[in-house]
């Protein structure tokens, strides 16, 4: 009876030792953690669109400013909508020299397919900005706003064409949202990338698309596309002036011009694999702090009008939780969830 | 024009300074040598030197990274010929006459002539980028998911459908191409499929993978099951079979002009070097008067594939500035590279910054010109590596091919997807299985399918969209007629004895 | 050793096995050609199916018309195999042990036992193989190849 006991509180003991001894040991490393190796930054898309320069624009930052003093390489990893790097993060466990770099896609792909990893294989480490979204026509088009392209779009039934890179992604389910909010139904047509959607809107070939300030603005400036509205609360701040006198500040935000949704962005995300220690991820959080303090950075945010943005740790997984919760409930009512 | 004249030799006192030159050189070494291993190709080196072009000038960054590219190009055409190993996609074809030719102890001709026609390709095709590049943007502009579709459609036709080998096996290969190009991400609907439940199917089935696979590991077997072979590629590699390589390279204007044609046009609009390529030895294996010694070392069918690669792939760095789409995985570094020097590609660059865009096109004609001799003279070094004796070459070469699988990601899935892609290729070689049409159907496969597809929804389904405009009414039935060609020939040809 | 009409006919039933795992595949998917034209399993279903019945087609005919001639001799078939199957071992070893150790293995078989070359060359050429691939794909290209126990005891990674 006593030696079970005796046993008993031993095994126990020993639990709790193994238990709380990270916990004891990890604050000695918060400070301490430094990759030994080379970094592998990891995008989740193909290489010049917008999340492969977020990755390369990072690790210029970081050679510039010398904030590492191991090697950074960038590896594309784009196959599957993106879903490659992800799955590769997940191979990756415990392994705190590999970064993941992606959107929103990493909680949205896995609702919509079988995609060869969970939510839970990646740690979140920032949402460093936001790229916001508009409605473009192209030049000739017969509508002069953004009420007026909706209009045409419930005159000719689904014939509209809404281009959009990818299906089931974030223009596809910002033309669901628009369909929800005005009750007219369009045709999406799903391309590769935004510069492709860019150019088959800028040729005609589209009616209209959702495409991100970058992607279309070489098109605006040439005079072959332009924008109608924002899918945000508040106009876009940059004041520079892009085609015929308009500028970024002069469009108006959907809400005004009074389609919906009011609110529509991507946040552009860092992810560590699974089961790399606080530690590690606080080395991450604190090295992109210092990078979105730099001017380069600012600098890269205005060129493509993309909005600042810093959430990180519980504030970060809220964020999270909710858009993948109000997602699931939006792709339940379009059919989009596997069986 | 006149302006054009004026902003070209504008551009070449911008590259014709010393600080250019040197790194023009620096950029088609490194460009010959990721060309050279197979896996790696331009997209590496663009990724690799990228960081070093920050702290530079735009224009001084994109010559740098363009004579990489021009590099790569050359580079992936001696391993071709030499080891039957495609170093870049877009050389796949130059391995169809050019290895045969280095069998046959031709190897330095074979060389000289693939760079030779490359440097041509190159040469004209920027002669007429430079003649036509504010008319390039707006006729890419005509370019919908109908006209897509023709152009990819148009390159089948144009390789399909004809030679000695047997229609039934030429169709089962066909069909194996196409059913692996559609493995992973539909882009159109957004499913997963013929991923069978697994997580290494999901990027889909690597086209490099299978090209090392079954040119590079399928050769090397052949190669010892016909035993004796050790030596077979003749090591005397000099200087004078390059002189007069180049002095009977006038014989081959015809092909040569009409191939340049083709990559033009096929790098203008999407079509691509690789399509390109295949298309011009396709075209080139018909109308050819020595068209039953095709695939057995005919010079004009490393000429073809060469020259339209080449013109490819200078045109198509146009529609990458003008219009802001990038027409290769290349030129979408490259462009993401634009944007982090400051520079937004699009039709506003060409009248913004004038002095980078003709710059840039003034070093196309010096850099290839740079290439073409920088390449020529690694000829001997070639002889070196060619003079090991096969046992161990061959390990070497085996070596090389499934490091190179597993860098194309990184994935062990795809070093053993190599070994079986070599397999089947040397299976597929000694039962008289064309591989060519599995190759193309994996690079044109799914592109066709995703244009037809996005046609259809375009046109609400119906398939009068294909002929709904001049453009895409011409280029179907050009396709057409390419299809009908054999049929056609058949019944010209037996009319004449009756 | 192995007769032509077996490989020819083995291939073409292989060819169409494939076909129908092609054609299953595709049935998880919308095979039919909507309003908005074909869904995701209309081509597949297609090629899948065509794909069996061109290999089905194929084995008849060379079942019953292909030569019985051999088509690969016992001692071609010994050279194959020397050849791929320590290729195929060294592609099987290199996610677990990483590229380096298997490939210095490897080349000093292929070299020594296979190509019977003296050890001087066997051994040179297995040992500078790998610190070259070292040097150039992974310090100088940036391109990183796989690891293993050895390169994690090295710290190489």
């Amino acid at each position: 009876m006593r030696r079970t006991a005796l046993l008993l509180s031993l095994v126990l003991g020993l639990a709790t030792a193994i238990l709380i001894s990270p916990a004891l040991i990890s604050p000695a490393l918060a400070q301490g953690w430094q990759p030994q190796r080379p970094v592998e930054f990891v995008v989740a898309a193909g290489p010049g669109g917008g999340t492969d320069q977020f990755a390369r624009l990072v690790q210029s930052v970081i050679q510039k400013h010398s904030l590492l003093r191991v090697p950074v390489i960038v590896a594309n990893k784009g196959g599957g909508a993106g879903t490659e790097a992800f799955v590769h993060g997940r191979a990756s466990a415990g392994n705190p020299h590999v970064v993941v770099f992606g959107t929103n896609n990493v909680w949205l792909m896995p609702l919509v397919t079988r995609v060869g990893y969970a939510l839970a294989d990646l740690r979140p480490v920032a949402a460093m900005a936001a790229d916001e979204f508009l409605l473009w026509t192209h030049t000739d088009a017969p509508w002069s706003d953004a009420r007026g392209l909706i209009a045409a779009a419930r005159e000719r039934g689904g014939a509209f064409r809404m281009g959009g890179s990818q299906a089931r992604d974030t223009d596809h389910i910002l033309t669901k949202q628009i369909e929800r909010a005005t009750g007219v139904n369009m045709t999406y047509v799903p391309f590769r990338s935004g510069g492709e959607v860019a150019v088959q809107l800028a040729g005609g070939h589209v009616d209209a698309n959702t495409n991100n300030p970058a992607e279309n603005v070489a098109q605006w400036r040439g005079g072959r596309v332009r924008p109608l509205c924002v899918f945000s609360q508040r106009r876009l701040a940059l004041t520079e002036k892009v085609h015929n006198g308009i500028g970024w500040a002069d469009i108006p935000t959907c809400g005004e011009a009074g389609i919906g949704p009011a609110q529509f962005n991507m946040p552009r995300t860092v992810w560590l694999p699974a089961r790399t220690t606080d530690a590690q991820l606080a080395f991450w959080r604190s090295l992109l702090d210092q990078v979105r303090q730099t001017p380069e950075w600012t600098e890269w945010l205005q060129r493509g009008s993309q909005s600042a943005m810093w959430r990180t740790g519980a504030e970060l997984e809220a964020l999270i939780r909710e858009d993948e919760a109000a997602s699931r409930r939006d792709f339940a009512s379009y059919g989009w969830l596997p069986e | 024009m006149v302006n054009d004249l004026g902003a070209l030799l504008h551009g070449f006192e911008v590259a014709l300074t010393l600080h250019h030159i040197v790194l023009m050189f620096a950029g088609v070494l490194i460009g010959i040598l990721v060309g050279v291993l197979p896996g790696l190709g331009a997209p590496n080196g663009v990724a690799l030197l990228l960081p070093l072009t920050f702290a530079m000038e735009p224009v001084s960054a994109i010559i740098l990274l363009s004579s990489m590219y021009w590099g790569a190009l050359f580079g992936g055409s001696t391993t071709s010929i030499l080891f039957n190993i495609p170093g870049e996609p877009s050389s796949v074809a130059t391995t169809f006459d050019g290895h045969p030719m280095a069998r046959q102890g031709r190897a330095a001709e074979a060389l000289s002539t693939a760079f030779l026609s490359a440097g041509f390709g190159a040469l004209v095709g920027v002669v007429v980028v430079t003649l036509i590049a504010n008319q390039i943007a707006t006729f890419a502009l005509r370019f919908s998911p109908a006209e897509y579709f023709a152009v990819y459609f148009l390159a089948f036709a144009a390789f399909i459908g004809m030679g000695g080998t047997d229609p039934l096996k030429t169709a089962v290969s066909l069909l194996i191409g196409l059913a692996l190009a559609s493995v992973g991400m539909d882009t159109v609907s957004g499913e997963m499929r013929l991923t069978f439940g697994t997580d290494v199917l999901v990027k889909g089935i690597s086209f490099l993978v299978a090209v090392i696979g079954l040119f590079g590991i399928g050769e090397l077997l052949a190669t010892v099951d016909e035993g004796l072979h050790a030596d077979a590629v003749d090591a005397r590699l000099g200087l004078r079979d390059v002189w007069r390589t180049l002095l009977g390279m006038p014989r081959h204007w015809v092909a040569l002009l009409r191939s340049t044609a083709i990559g033009v046009w096929m790098g203008i609009t999407p079509g691509g070097p690789t399509a390109a390529s295949f298309m011009a030895y396709g075209v080139a294996r018909r109308v050819s008067r020595n068209r039953a010694k095709f695939g057995q070392g005919e010079p004009e069918g490393v000429v073809a594939p060469e020259a339209a690669d080449h013109s490819a792939g200078v045109a198509a760095l146009l529609p990458m500035l003008a219009l802001g789409v990038p027409g290769s995985a290349t030129a979408a570094v490259m462009m993401g590279g634009l944007m982090i020097w400051g520079l937004q590609p699009g039709p506003m660059l060409f009248q913004e910054r004038p002095d980078f865009v003709w710059g840039l096109i003034a070093s196309i004609y010096v850099a290839n010109i740079v290439a073409l001799v920088t390449v020529l003279s690694t000829i001997p070094l070639f002889a070196g590596i060619m003079r090991l004796p096969f046992a161990l070459l061959s390990p070497l070469i085996l070596t090389i091919c499934l490091t190179g699988a597993w860098m194309v990601s990184g994935s062990g899935f795809d070093v053993a997807l190599a070994c079986g892609f070599g397999l089947l290729g040397y299976a597929m070689k000694k039962l008289d299985y064309p591989i060519a049409p599995l190759v193309l159907a994996m690079v044109l496969g799914d592109k066709a399918e995703d244009a037809f597809r996005q046609s259809m929804l375009m046109s609400q389904g119906a398939l009068s969209i294909f002929w709904a405009n001049a453009l895409v009414a011409s280029l179907m039935a050009l396709a057409l007629f390419f299809l009908a060609l054999p049929l056609l020939q058949r019944l010209f040809s037996r009319r004449i004895p009756a | 050793m192995m007769p032509r009409r077996a490989a020819e006919t083995g291939f073409a039933l292989l060819a169409a096995g494939f076909g129908l795992a092609v054609l299953a595949g595709a049935l998880q998917h919308d095979t039919g050609w909507g309003v908005a034209g074909p869904g995701a399993g209309y081509f597949p279903l297609r090629i899948g199916g065509l794909l069996a019945l061109l290999g089905t087609a194929l084995a008849v005919r060379q079942a019953l018309g292909a030569s019985r001639q051999a088509l690969l001799g016992a001692g071609a078939a010994r050279r194959v195999a020397a050849l791929f199957i320590p290729t195929a071992v060294f592609a099987a070893a290199m996610p677990w042990l990483g590229s380096y150790l298997p490939m210095a293995c490897y080349l000093l078989w292929m070299a020594r036992v296979v190509g019977r070359q003296g050890w001087g060359a066997s051994l040179a050429l297995a040992l500078l193989a790998p610190p070259a691939c070292f040097l150039l794909f992974e310090t100088w290209l940036m391109v990183p190849l796989a690891k293993g126990p050895l390169e994690e005891a090295l710290g190489l990674w």
